[in-house]
């Protein structure tokens, strides 16, 4: 089926069979090799990506419903806004391998999207522990990141204002009594 | 990867009319998916067992709703976890299901796993089935050629993973009744590590405080039975007791009868008898001091 | 100044731009496809394959052992592995065909597609089984190994206590987040080229040579940047590249074989089960009189690398103490189940379980504190070790454990009131361990490992190794040995691509001997290449070498301090004169260094590194769900090249240690792995680990490059066993096995209710156990 999606800030279209993963999708139809391949059964989060600004898992997503969807990838954060968490990640020793690493930033800049739709405070480190907690390291004890992570934070928080690469979530969210973040559930699949 | 050999039919209708009349059309042959995170789990291990067709419910913006109706909360089947948790409604009406949608794998999983993914699968360690279970939650079904039928929860399970679920109907969304007022409900579990897990116990508790007693009590374990299960003599015996952790080892006996937990790859039945109570006796210990903290 | 300092990662900016490329990230145009088709029992002999309708066979190319030009083995110590099993199966998932296509999916589903006929035979499949059976069919094991030293039975004649304890642990997986995976082809010279993820390409090439019956200069082995190994791709890598190499030899195309998880975990080694017994005699002062220990490993169907995995437990398992009469007894089991293999620590997590946890035991029997009965029998300069070997300087027990006591807060935190009720019970416990780095006795001396140099014509300083970066930082912290030695800029220094085309065999990346052994001579190359760089501008510009430095990117005139010209032009000029800059000098091991390897007697290591982990745990009543609270870890790595990445190094290693201690157990049913998968071999996730206090005692070591010793694989003996210690001070229950799983804390805690029941019941009992003691 033909699928037609923004990747990286580029609009996309491919002929696929609607139940192809997204990761391969990524690593073989559009070569971009920076989201891994971990476990595949969405268990080690290292294929994580950004689908409509929420972290998930790519081995987990039939690529049929990306149809009209953002998504950003390793290779698109740093134009996402995600740069200075990736400089956090060099300066500090957070990448060791770097197997777990493209997945780690994503979800660390899903997280601080999240925080930042919801009013939250993203530097709160139980929070970010909870942030990460879908993605599996071996080599750092998760310390290295969590600091990296959080002096990242600190960095985005001085930018003037949200990345203009940041598109809000699909939610569909319904709830009357709900408050919102910014931009809450504008987005249709 | 290259394609496969025979290409997988894929669907991904955008109102439930247009999802009903594929339903109606395939039956069993197309595989209803939400979010995708048990799905593709099956997918990939399996993949010579797999369906000749799936059917995506995600697009369907009419089932991710969560609205307040006149006596009931209802939540539609592909709300995700990672809403339910954000839910006022919920946080107000049930916390005990925002705790157990926080305890859902992590967050690329709460993303996009669904209420009505985790109910369908029917695996009794599916993490909001206690909750939904002591709501009492009324599950929607609706097929395209009998309409819309309400089954309570407690008779959607009929072993394991077995449910009463028809081959042209999909699951639409779970009504929950809006609980009376001094209702306290709480949602604990334990698993292998504190995230990213799946649960070895879990119960859910729901009770009306009434000054220090309990009422209308409804208890439900999960991981502990072929389905997630209620307590009904358990819970008769809580019943107008006071609510404290030394109540549930008075009833541990009524309690342990009433699960059935056996040894496999992730605990042992002897474990799971014993965190049973140690469970209840968090909940218990977290009553007595909500209603400590109502009473002050 | 780049040694002590955090100088980033080279790799990094690459890394986490998502441009760094994996194996798997390599299509090469025309490549197919490998997949294995594996045993399904664990011994037996297989009567027939056969191909059955449904599949187009003609549209695959297949080999079994038969196509294997050379012989079917993967050498390690001993020569007894197979590449593909040939008629007779020793293991479930042990290889028996290899199936490659073009297409991955119809690929796999071939290969799930071959049935095979077995005649299954009677198999062994546990430790104990393989203990009650004396032996195991078509399984050969290592010999037993014996160390004796002082007079054991005056010792324990000496004692006024006797303790006796025996401690078990199960396998291990090493869990790297990229799984195994090579890429195979053939050059029309005849040459094989295999490029992966892997710890040895060396030991890769030495594989392909006896499997392919070639000499070395026709196999050609890269190593891609490594998604961790933790040892797991020490001894692999050599089988895989077997597999895709053969495969891509009868289809004439580039084969590509990378492991899904599933396949990783059940077909690839773990660490070994252990069970090991210690009885220990100890004076009313709580001085050690006499100590027997019993190590027991079980190797798997094959030999591979058990031998030095027990010799390895055998020397540490007297742990950091002294005893004036020490007798150690090793043996390796064979089972049939996978061949277990190199994993960090290599035998010694297994024996330090054991020790620190019976350390811990002999101090409750004796009421005494346990870090006072560790400072009172630990080895201090001047002693010798089980082996005999006289400690000099280097040695840091004391130092360690003083220093993690105190940054820990031990003494508070053992002395907290009682948790009221539903609160979670503290409990805090240490351990005590050493390292001893590079091989074992006079394994440096036979491997010299090679290191080369260049001096590009840019004037940058290329280091030409064998040693992989698998995480661990070879590619940052050679440059930064290199840079210091010559006194120019990190930036100035690179480390090649570990290309056996190009690069001397500076040996496997394992031992943690990458600094201290590698990293000595990166250190003595760039001291003689900064002489040679000099003695040539001497000879251009006049005066002697010693009248000129370089500093930074430039070659300064020590009488002026100005710059006589940039290492840019002064290495062109040199290029020039006299071709490629070129050197290459291997490893000299001290000649003071002593082994007897028949009687494991003398200087097991060069020099030992030394830690303490110190943990708090809060168990919950109500689960008895464990979670780690507190960590503070104190390591004398001697001096320490890169702070940042050390730290990262003691923080993941405690992180491992800490999955062996509370979540990782491999569970089994008739030979075959049941939790091939993250959903059930549970590692810890970011909620499950607390923040990780890493320390440094610097204490040099002459012998490696500006003082370093080697750190890699120290800090995962410490969590382990002081989790165990921790919960056994909380809850009084007495840990013996791994990981303490609520499961089996429960277990533990029923039965000593039981025993307490029947104690009160048989009045004899408690006459009966002192007597035991």
């Amino acid at each position: 089926m033909i699928v037609t999606f923004t990747i990286n800030g580029r609009s996309c279209q491919i002929d696929v069979p609607g139940d192809h993963r997204l990761l391969d999708v990524l690593r073989v139809n559009l070569g971009l090799t920076g989201t891994k391949e971990g476990c595949g059964e969405g268990e080690c989060g290292a294929c994580s990506v950004l689908l409509d600004g929420q972290v998930v898992n790519a081995c987990l997503i039939p690529v049929a419903q990306v149809d009209g969807a953002q998504i950003v990838t390793v290779e698109g954060l740093e134009a996402a806004g995600g740069g200075p968490l990736q400089e956090a990640f060099v300066a500090l020793g957070a990448a060791q391998c770097g197997s777990c690493t493209p997945g780690m930033l994503m979800s660390a800049y899903g997280h601080f999207l999240e925080s930042l739709r919801n009013g939250d405070d993203p530097q709160d480190r139980e929070g970010i522990r909870h942030a990460l907690a879908g993605n599996l390291c071996r080599c750092t004890g998760y310390q290295k990141i969590i600091d990296a992570v959080s002096k990242g934070y600190e960095e985005l928080a001085r930018m003037p204002s949200l990345p203009p690469a940041a598109p809000a979530p699909q939610t569909g969210h319904n709830d009357p009594s709900h408050g919102g973040g910014p931009g809450h559930g504008s987005l249709t699949g | 990867m290259a394609r496969s050999l025979a290409e997988i039919r894929f669907y991904t209708p955008k109102t439930l009319e247009e999802a009903l009349a594929i339903r109606a059309a395939e039956r069993s042959d197309a595989m209803p998916m939400a979010g995708g995170t048990d799905v593709m789990v099956w997918r990939r291990a399996a993949p010579d067992e797999g369906p000749a067709a799936y059917l995506s419910l995600w697009g369907l913006r009419e089932l991710k709703q969560i609205t307040k109706r006149q006596s009931c909360i209802e939540i539609g089947a592909t709300a995700t976890f990672a809403q339910l948790a954000r839910s006022p409604l919920l946080r107000e009406n049930f916390p005990a299901l925002v705790e157990a949608a926080r305890h859902v794998g992590a967050a690329q999983i709460q993303n996009r796993a669904t209420i009505g993914g985790n109910v369908v699968n029917g695996s009794p360690a599916g993490d909001s089935l206690p909750v939904l279970a002591v709501a009492p939650a009324m599950v929607v079904l609706t097929s395209k050629g009998r309409g819309t039928r309400r089954v309570p929860f407690g008779a959607f399970y009929t072993g394991y993973r077995q449910t009463v679920l028809e081959d042209d109907e999909l699951l639409v969304s779970f009504e929950l009744p809006l609980p009376p007022p001094g209702t306290w409900s709480g949602f604990e579990k334990v698993g292998s590590r504190r995230a990213q897990t799946i649960s070895k116990v879990m119960a859910a508790l729901q009770a009306r405080l009434d000054g220090d007693t309990l009422h209308g009590v409804a208890l439900a374990y999960g991981s502990v039975a072929p389905t997630v299960i209620r307590l009904p003599r358990t819970e008769a015996l809580l019943e107008g007791c006071s609510p404290s952790e030394r109540l549930a080892d008075d009833v541990s006996g009524t309690l342990n009868q009433e699960i059935a937990p056996i040894d496999d790859l992730r605990s042992t039945a002897a474990y799971r008898r014993f965190a049973a109570v140690g469970l209840l006796r968090r909940l218990l210990r977290r009553c007595a001091a909500a209603q400590g903290r109502a009473a002050a | 100044m780049s040694v002590g300092e955090s100088v980033a990662r080279k790799d990094g900016p690459d890394k986490v731009r998502g441009l760094t490329r994996y194996i798997d990230d390599h299509n090469p145009a025309g490549c197919w496809f490998g997949a294995t088709v594996r045993s399904a029992i664990p011994h037996g002999r297989i009567k027939n394959i056969s191909f059955p309708k449904g599949t187009r066979w003609d549209r695959f190319v297949m080999a079994t052992a038969k196509a294997i030009p050379g012989r079917n083995c993967v050498p390690f110590l001993t020569e007894d592995l197979v590449l593909l099993a040939d008629g007779y199966v020793r293991y479930v998932n042990e290889p028996i065909l290899l199936i490659a296509g073009p297409n991955h999916d119809e690929v796999e589903r071939a290969a799930r597609a071959v049935e095979i006929d077995y005649e299954p035979l009677p198999a062994i499949l546990t430790l104990d089984e393989a203990i009650a059976a004396g032996t195991t069919d078509g399984c050969q094991v290592p010999r037993p190994l014996h160390i004796r030293r002082g007079d054991i039975e005056e010792g324990f004649a000496r004692a006024d206590t006797i303790v006796e304890g025996t401690y078990r642990v199960g396998h291990q997986e090493h869990v790297y987040l990229e799984t195994n995976g090579f890429i195979a082809w053939w050059e029309p010279d005849g040459r094989v080229v295999v490029k992966g993820s892997m710890q040895c390409p060396y030991y890769v090439q030495r594989a392909l040579k006896m499997l392919f019956a070639l000499p070395g200069e026709k196999v050609e082995v890269i190593a891609t940047p490594t998604g961790g190994a933790f040892g797991g791709k020490e001894d692999f890598p050599s089988v895989l590249a077997g597999h895709a190499a053969l495969l891509s030899r009868e289809v004439g195309r580039p084969v590509k074989m990378v492991y899904n998880r599933t396949e990783d975990f059940t077909s690839t080694t773990k660490r070994h089960p252990a069970r090991v017994h210690y009885r220990t005699g100890v004076d009313k002062e709580g001085t050690f009189t006499a100590c027997s220990v019993d190590f027991v490993l079980d190797g798997g169907a094959f030999i591979t690398m058990s031998p030095v995995v027990l010799s390895r437990g055998v020397i540490h398992a007297s742990g950091p103490y002294h005893y004036p009469a020490i007798e150690i007894h090793g043996r390796c089991y064979a089972t049939h189940t996978p061949p277990n293999g190199a994993f960090r620590g290599f035998g010694v997590p297994q024996v330090f379980f054991g020790i620190e946890r019976h350390v811990d035991r002999i101090a409750a029997r004796l009421g005494m504190d346990p870090v006072e009965i560790r400072r009172r029998n630990l080895l201090k300069p001047g002693m010798r070790t089980a082996t005999g070997q006289l400690l000099r300087d280097g040695v840091s027990a004391a130092e360690v454990l003083a220093d993690a006591v105190d940054r820990s807060g031990y003494r508070e935190r053992s002395k907290r009131p009682a948790p009221g009720p539903g609160e979670p019970r503290r409990g805090v416990g240490l351990a005590l361990y050493m390292h001893g780095a590079g091989f074992t006795g006079s394994g440096e001396a036979r491997m010299k490992s090679l290191v080369g140099m260049r001096l590009t014509r840019s004037g940058r300083v290329e280091i030409l190794t064998a040693s992989t970066d698998m995480g661990q930082g070879t590619r940052t912290v050679f440059p930064q040995i290199a840079a210091r030695a010559m006194n120019i800029d990190v930036d100035q220094v690179f480390v090649a691509e570990p290309d056996t085309a190009r690069v001397p065999d500076s040996g496997p990346t394992v031992a943690s001997r990458t600094v201290t052994i590698v990293g000595r001579v990166v250190q003595q190359l760039a001291e003689t290449l900064a002489r040679r760089i000099l003695r040539f501008v001497a000879e251009e510009q006049g005066g002697g070498p010693d009248g000129y430095a370089l500093q930074g990117t430039h070659v300064l005139s020590r009488e002026h301090g100005t710059p006589v010209g940039t290492l840019a032009d002064i290495a062109a000029r040199m290029t020039e004169a006299s071709g490629d800059v070129y050197l290459e000098q291997g490893y000299t091991l001290n000649p003071d260094i002593r082994w007897n390897e028949e009687t494991h007697e003398g200087d097991a290591y060069p020099v030992y590194a030394w830690g303490c982990t110190v943990v708090e745990v809060a168990l919950d009543p109500d689960t008895l769900e464990v979670q780690t609270t507190q960590v503070t870890a104190s390591h004398d790595i001697g001096t320490v090249v890169n702070p940042v990445l050390a730290e990262g190094q003691v923080e993941g290693g405690v992180a491992q240690s800490i999955g062996y201690g509370l979540y990782e157990e491999v569970h089994w049913h008739e030979g075959r792995m049941l939790n091939p998968g993250f959903t059930n071999y549970v590692i810890p996730t970011s909620v499950d680990l607390p923040d990780i206090d890493a320390g440094f005692v610097e204490n040099p070591f002459p012998d490696g490059p500006f003082g370093a010793k080697g750190l890699g694989e120290l800090p995962i003996h410490g969590a382990a066993p002081a989790i165990a210690n921790a919960i056994a001070q909380a809850t009084g229950i007495d840990v013996c096995e791994l990981p303490v799983t609520p499961e089996r804390l429960l277990a533990a805690s029923n039965a000593a209710a039981q025993g307490a029941r029947d104690d009160r019941h048989d009045p004899a009992s408690e006459t009966k156990k002192g007597e035991a003691t």
